[in-house]
């Protein structure tokens, strides 16, 4: 007789496959009645469809009815103002009672139509030459032109909104917030910005501290009683508003009679540190 | 003259006669400590701009040594222990000594955080009900009720027995033992008190670690019986009193051990800050390695480390233990070594880098060294004197002979000639 | 009494009202010439009253343990001493903190850009030295993405700001809601104030640097030598707590301006900041700048985990 092993191994592969067989088998079943019954689901689609298109039948089909024009009205009354809200879902009609300090005043030309009442209105993008030359037009990276957003040329003593309504200078943030509504929102209540106090224009920021008034504390700002903040063209140049570089104060002093050795950068830079500190030549 | 008039009158006496030696001792740290005194008085006037602290490393030599030697301090302990729970009686002759140097080292601890205050006329605001005492809350409050209660127990308990023996009488038992049980918990006390000075500051993450209490005890009792052993003989040499080799083979031992505990401390800090390195650890590489280009301490560290490696060495063979020179080799490198580790190897590093992540070395100045070695001598200074008094009262040789109140005692504080070996024998 | 030696009675049973008069007219003599004496002596010594203040000021009680009264006298010799020293009119203040007010800062470091302008405006309004190295603000440049301070630089110095890829991080005192140094001070000089601003008082700090150990954000600082002030630069609003001058050996740090806030104003910083980064306020008013932006903003504060709880937030925009 033959060794019993040699009658194993050939029996033992067998029922290994057998085994696997009859699984798969098993899954394959398995799967097969997982499958979607395809009537059954595209039959529940079409009664979902079918629904909406029966809602959509019963509502007028106003919207589409008329001329361009009045498609166009309909379509800009129904507009809603975008609203920031806060956590407690505040919006800028809740914030705290403010005064905003005044622009008009400020402005060199004002009025502007004592120029512009009889100008040509001029709307291409172009080098000026003849007058508003100091002005530099970096708002929007130059995608915004005079009367694209924000002046009226037949109004040009005061800003106008996009619907088109006039908004003076000394309300000029109802304008900004109309693009910047987020900033708008954090402004109204307290988050952006600046109270008006010993800096009145706070874009000339004094370059010394020697030169901070502190003679009249009346003009330092509150925290409490009547809220006076700066409008938004008091810190941003409206046509370039970015805040630009400035020159930092000298850097602190080391205790009389010390003095700082110098840091040493590592040798061996993390991953991190190597990546954040790339493009820093960059603009 | 009563016997208390009587004790004192002798004991200024005593501290007032002596050989040439002993006075030209005397006055050489007199003189240290007059030119500490105008080194001192440059700091008061100009302010602590004289030393080499900054806003960035607010402490520096003067609070190195004051925890150095509460860990001095706390050593008396170690002769209190043997002599008093274990009766040792060869230790028991000696104790007085390790007392006084408790007593000189607070002293010192106390001259130190004087120094290091900015403005010391205003220390009465400490006292309790006159000042604002912030016990128990601030930990440097604990400090100076442990201080304060140390001294006084390293005061009054020697005292007794001085005045007792001084008055041929053997001190009770029963009024010395609860003192000097009571002391030996509280030697522990100031020196976890001072650990815990450091350890609370969670702002600062290089002390902030449990291991700190019992490395400051290690080394306490690594660096103190270490001084102790080396008075011992200077006492031996230069006094009538001598000290028996049991003694000095007794606190060997227990140096040998605590440094092999600081030692083995030692280690496990160094595998926490290092096995896993993160911005916690930023002293330890500024002390050990060197960050950022500060390097300073580096060498000194290391320094102290082989020494410490090399007297635990001497010290754990018996052979070389045994031998004399090299015992007071290895005893003056571990207190070298510990003044290092404990000094500038954990002050100054606490305070680099700054909790908002500024490098800032410290390197103390001629005033803040001046004035330290000053206290030292200070400190010297002191020992010296109690054990003037204490030695030949121990001994024997100073007594008080009166009889009836009123009745001075004719030469009060003539010295007999004894034999001093077996007096000691005598104090059970 | 014995008899005397040489037999005679002595006169102690016969006291004439001369030899009274002639005691009592001595004693009293002595007694003008010395009191005299003593008035011009105090003059020549103490003309200026320096050292009768100098007296006072050694035995002043700690503040809170101090009636009205004699919070006065001390504000009284302050104001003499400013006047000796500086030629100044100080005017040192007590304003107790308003109730319902508890003090909360953020700031922005988004629009954070590095100015230091804050810092300036704080040393020349609370009267630092300008010699020594005290700046109650530090700001750190951090780059961008790294929160590791141990790699910020406080002394950056270029000719413009912001610097590419570096983020600005100014740090003061964060008025903790649990103070660390205030725990840590052995005499009780420095604790929190009902208003949240934790103050030290100036009479009373024995200046052991222990606050300064404890600090976890690096905002206490000593005067190592006697401030140097510029008479013409002193700032006369001033606030007992706050920043009347000060002396040598003793600390002092940020108080949020309480000498403006208590009054309210806005601190210097949040003044000088040109980008608007700063925004303070009453944590109580549910309708304070510092409400909404602690409701509303990204925010966060620095080493949270110790568990100090600033009151001072970082945020984002």
């Amino acid at each position: 007789m033959r060794r019993p092993w040699s009658y194993l191994l050939p029996l033992a592969l067998a029922a290994l496959l057998g085994g696997y067989g009859l699984l798969g088998l098993q899954s394959f079943r398995a799967s097969a009645q997982m499958a979607p019954a395809g009537k059954g689901r595209a039959s529940k689609d079409v009664k979902r469809t079918a629904a909406a298109d029966k809602k959509d039948a019963q509502a007028p089909d106003s919207d589409e009815e008329g001329s361009p024009e009045q498609v166009l009205k309909r379509l800009m009354e129904r507009r809603e103002a975008v609203q920031g809200r806060t956590l407690r879902g505040q919006t800028i009609a809740d914030a705290p009672p403010f005064r905003a300090t005044t622009r008009e005043e400020h402005l060199e030309f004002f009025p502007c139509s004592d120029c512009h009442a009889d100008q040509v209105t001029n709307r291409h993008v172009r080098k000026l030459t003849e007058e508003h030359e100091v002005l530099d037009f970096q708002h929007g990276g130059g995608r915004f032109w005079c009367y694209d957003a924000c002046h009226n040329p037949k109004d040009m003593d005061h800003l106008v909104s996009l619907h088109g309504e006039p908004i003076g200078f000394d309300e000029s943030y109802k304008l900004c917030g109309q693009c910047h509504f987020q900033r708008q929102k954090d402004w109204y209540f307290g988050g952006h910005g600046k109270r008006a106090g010993s800096f009145e224009i706070p874009r000339e920021v004094p370059a010394e501290a020697a030169e901070i008034d502190f003679s009249d504390r009346e003009k330092i700002g509150t925290w409490q009683g009547e809220r006076v903040i700066h409008i938004c063209t008091d810190c941003h140049d409206a046509h370039s508003p970015s805040i630009k570089a400035y020159e930092p104060s000298p850097p602190p002093k080391v205790r009389r009679g010390l003095t700082r050795q110098q840091r040493q950068e590592e040798q061996h830079l993390t991953l991190w540190q190597m990546l954040s500190t790339e493009h820093a030549g960059d603009k | 003259m009563n016997a208390l008039a009587s004790f004192f009158a002798a004991s200024l006496r005593q501290v007032f006669s002596g050989s040439r030696l002993y006075w030209t001792w005397l006055g050489a740290l007199v003189a240290v400590v007059v030119l500490g005194a105008l080194f001192y008085s440059q700091q008061l006037e100009q302010g602590m701009i004289v030393t080499g602290m900054s806003d960035q490393v607010s402490w520096g030599a003067y609070i190195a040594n004051f925890t150095y030697l509460v860990g001095v301090a706390a050593a008396a302990v170690m002769l209190v222990i043997p002599a008093y729970i274990f009766n040792r009686q060869d230790v028991k002759h000696v104790v007085l000594i390790g007392e006084g140097i408790a007593v000189a080292a607070v002293v010192m601890c106390m001259l130190f955080v004087t120094v290091d205050l900015g403005r010391p006329d205003r220390i009465w605001h400490l006292i309790p009900l006159l000042g604002r005492f912030h016990f128990p809350e601030s930990m440097l409050a604990w400090d100076v009720v442990v201080l304060s209660g140390y001294l006084l127990l390293n005061l009054l308990v020697p005292f007794y027995i001085l005045f007792t023996r001084y008055q041929e009488r053997e001190p009770n038992p029963r009024v010395y033992f609860p003192a000097v049980v009571l002391s030996i918990f509280w030697a522990i006390s100031i020196h976890t008190v001072t650990a815990f000075l450091f350890s609370s500051n969670v702002a600062r993450p290089f002390w902030h670690t449990a291991v700190l209490g019992p490395r400051f005890l290690a080394s306490a009792f690594t660096s103190g019986p270490a001084l102790i052993i080396l008075a011992l003989q200077v006492i031996d040499r230069f006094t009538e009193m001598k000290v028996p080799e049991s003694v000095i083979n007794l606190i060997a031992l227990i140096v040998t051990v605590s440094l092999q505990i600081n030692l083995f401390l030692l280690g496990v800090e160094l595998y926490t800050e290092f096995y896993f390195p993160t911005e916690h650890s930023a002293s330890a590489q500024y002390l050990y390695l060197g960050l950022y280009g500060y390097n300073a301490l580096v060498p000194w560290i290391w320094t102290a480390v082989t020494l410490n490696i090399t007297a635990v060495m001497v010290l754990t063979i018996h052979r070389t233990r045994q031998r004399r020179t090299l015992l007071n080799l290895a005893c003056g490198m571990a207190i070298v070594g510990v003044w290092i580790e404990k000094g500038m190897g954990l002050i100054v590093p606490g305070f680099i880098p700054t909790p908002i992540g500024e490098m800032f070395d410290y390197v103390p100045t001629a005033v803040e060294i001046g004035v330290s070695i000053a206290i030292w001598a200070t400190g010297l200074l002191v020992f010296t004197v109690l054990a003037k008094v204490a030695i030949p009262i121990e001994l024997g040789t100073l007594t008080y002979r009166g009889g009836a109140p009123g009745r001075a005692a004719p030469g009060g504080g003539r010295t007999t000639h004894g034999t001093s070996a077996h007096r000691g024998a005598a104090h059970q | 009494m014995s008899p005397e030696r040489d037999g005679s009675e002595g006169d102690r049973e016969t006291v004439s009202r001369r030899s009274v008069l002639k005691k009592g007219g001595l004693l009293s003599t002595l007694a003008v010439l010395l009191g005299g004496g003593a008035a011009l002596a105090q003059q020549a010594v103490d003309s200026d009253g320096a050292l009768a203040d100098a007296w006072g000021d050694f035995f002043q009680q700690h503040y809170k343990k101090m009636t009205p009264e004699e919070v006065q006298e001390a504000i009284a010799r302050i104001e003499r001493k400013a006047k000796r020293e500086y030629g100044v009119d100080l005017k040192v203040a007590d304003d107790a903190p308003i109730p319902g007010v508890v003090f909360g800062y953020a700031l922005n470091i988004s629009k954070c850009k590095g100015v230091r302008r804050c810092v300036e405006a704080c040393v020349a309004e609370n009267n630092q030295s300008r010699d020594s190295q005290i700046q109650y603000i530090r700001v750190l440049e951090l780059a961008r993405g790294h929160l590791d301070l141990n790699r910020a630089e406080p002394y950056y110095d270029g000719a413009e700001v912001p610097q590419p890829n570096k983020v600005y991080m100014p740090i003061q005192c964060m008025q903790c809601d649990n103070p660390p140094c205030v725990k840590a001070c052995p005499v009780e000089a420095t604790w929190k104030e009902p208003d949240g601003i934790v103050v030290i008082d100036y009479n009373w700090c024995i200046g052991c640097r222990y606050c300064m150990t404890a600090c976890p954000y690096w905002a206490r600082h000593f005067n190592w030598n006697p401030p140097t002030l510029p008479k013409e630069q002193i700032n006369t609003d001033t606030h007992y707590l706050s920043n009347r001058p000060r002396v040598k050996g003793v600390m002092e740090k940020c108080t949020f301006c309480l000498q403006r806030t208590r009054r309210g104003r806005l601190p210097a910083c949040l003044e000088a900041c040109p980008t608007g980064a700063r925004v303070f306020g009453n944590l109580l008013d549910p309708n304070s700048d510092i409400r909404y932006v602690l409701e509303n903003k990204t925010v966060f504060r620095l080493k949270e985990e110790l568990g100090t709880e600033p009151k001072f937030w970082y945020y984002t925009d």
